[in-house]
């Protein structure tokens, strides 16, 4: 193929879902997570899983960690860097008596410099808007939940939606390119001499 | 024409120490050789409160795409916290400013914050007990360094900003950034 012909770059984003910490132990029988890749309009996937469900796990002697390495295999196409693809993970626990609750959303944006990261991200999850709402959620166990999670990787018409964080996502990704920097695009942080 | 990708994250506010929930504005405006092509300049992040190490997480997404003509005006964030109470009342906690960077890949970016203080002993209590904060009338005030010589500040907490750049055609182009 000609050099003036190259339109299109492919990325390709391979990595884990670690594990899932929350600073005051975990108290649920089994936690799981599902992830979900967003992309713009310009992208295409090519191949790989956009989105999926993990194992039920449970800590094991450390009592904050929750440990599911969960592999993300994604090789997306684009015309354009805009829209660049994001991953949105939902934290889940399922428990004898409350059912299938919520623990958190965690939103990470996928790594657009090549290379392996390791990147961290917070859980949030909703609050009720309301007293009634939040005693109900106390007394039944159950948070309110987001009806589209793909919304946070949006960004817009959020409402004001009422929030708080508790726990982090860990997840380590390598991001490599092709064709990104026949397209004139640079991505790459000067290398400092020394 | 050159391009310059903005893509990154408001992640939190850090020791604003606010007892209601905080939410974030921010605009990105640039010099008249800039213009966007696609994305949103403006908007606003969830409300969320402050966990037990006094960080508010928002993780809210930025994602802009401008083409530029010349490299005056490079473009800079406007950042603008404000405080969400039980009543729904909300009023100006902090006010921020930083340029993008022109480096390409990943920047950790902390901006300071502060806001009008109050100037009277009535005010002060009023502030103590009533809530609400002065506000400035013209925001441009936030990234001028031009008329700030009467203004009476207080300092707040830091916003974290993780903002990832990538640059297209800008060597081609004859800018230096590297």
């Amino acid at each position: 193929m000609r050099e003036s012909e190259v339109t299109k770059f492919l990325v390709s984003f391979n990595g884990y879902i670690e594990y899932v910490t929350f600073p005051a132990g975990v108290f649920d029988e089994h936690l799981y997570i599902q992830y979900e890749i967003v992309w713009g309009v310009d992208w295409d996937p090519i191949s790989g899983l956009c989105s999926g469900t993990s194992q039920m796990a449970r800590p094991g002697s450390d009592p904050e960690k929750v440990i599911f390495n969960m592999p993300v295999e994604m090789v997306l196409g684009s015309t354009n860097v805009f829209g660049w693809p994001q991953m949105v993970v939902t934290v889940r626990a399922r428990n004898f008596f409350s059912g299938d609750t919520l623990r958190g959303y965690a939103l990470f944006l996928l790594p657009p410099v090549s290379g392996t990261h390791e990147l961290s991200a917070p859980l949030v999850r909703p609050r009720s808007a309301t007293v009634l709402g939040e005693w109900l959620a106390w007394l039944t166990g159950r948070l309110p939940e987001l009806a589209e999670p793909r919304m946070l990787a949006m960004g817009k018409e959020n409402y004001l939606l009422k929030t708080e964080s508790y726990g982090h996502v860990r997840l380590k990704m390598t991001m490599v390119s092709k064709d990104l920097r026949k397209l004139g695009y640079d991505n790459m942080a000067p290398v400092l001499k020394m | 024409m050159a391009e310059l990708h903005i893509i990154g994250q408001i992640l939190s506010a850090i020791d604003f120490k606010e007892p209601n929930s905080l939410f974030c504005r921010y605009s990105v405006q640039s010099g008249p050789n800039w213009t966007l092509i696609s994305g949103h300049s403006e908007g606003q992040t969830v409300s969320g409160k402050e966990n037990f190490k006094n960080c508010v997480d928002w993780i809210h997404p930025l994602d802009l795409h401008y083409v530029c003509k010349g490299i005056q005006g490079w473009p800079k964030i406007i950042l603008q916290v404000s405080c969400l109470d039980s009543i729904g009342r909300s009023w100006v906690v902090g006010y921020g400013c930083c340029t993008i960077p022109s480096t390409p890949g990943y920047h950790t970016i902390k901006v300071p914050c502060w806001v009008p203080a109050a100037t009277t002993v009535t005010e002060r209590l009023r502030q103590f007990f009533i809530g609400g904060a002065h506000e400035l009338a013209q925001t441009d005030l936030i990234n001028l360094g031009s008329d700030r010589f009467k203004l009476i500040t207080q300092s707040k907490g830091d916003i974290e900003l993780n903002i990832c750049i990538v640059l297209r055609n800008f060597i081609q182009f004859g800018v230096e950034y590297k």
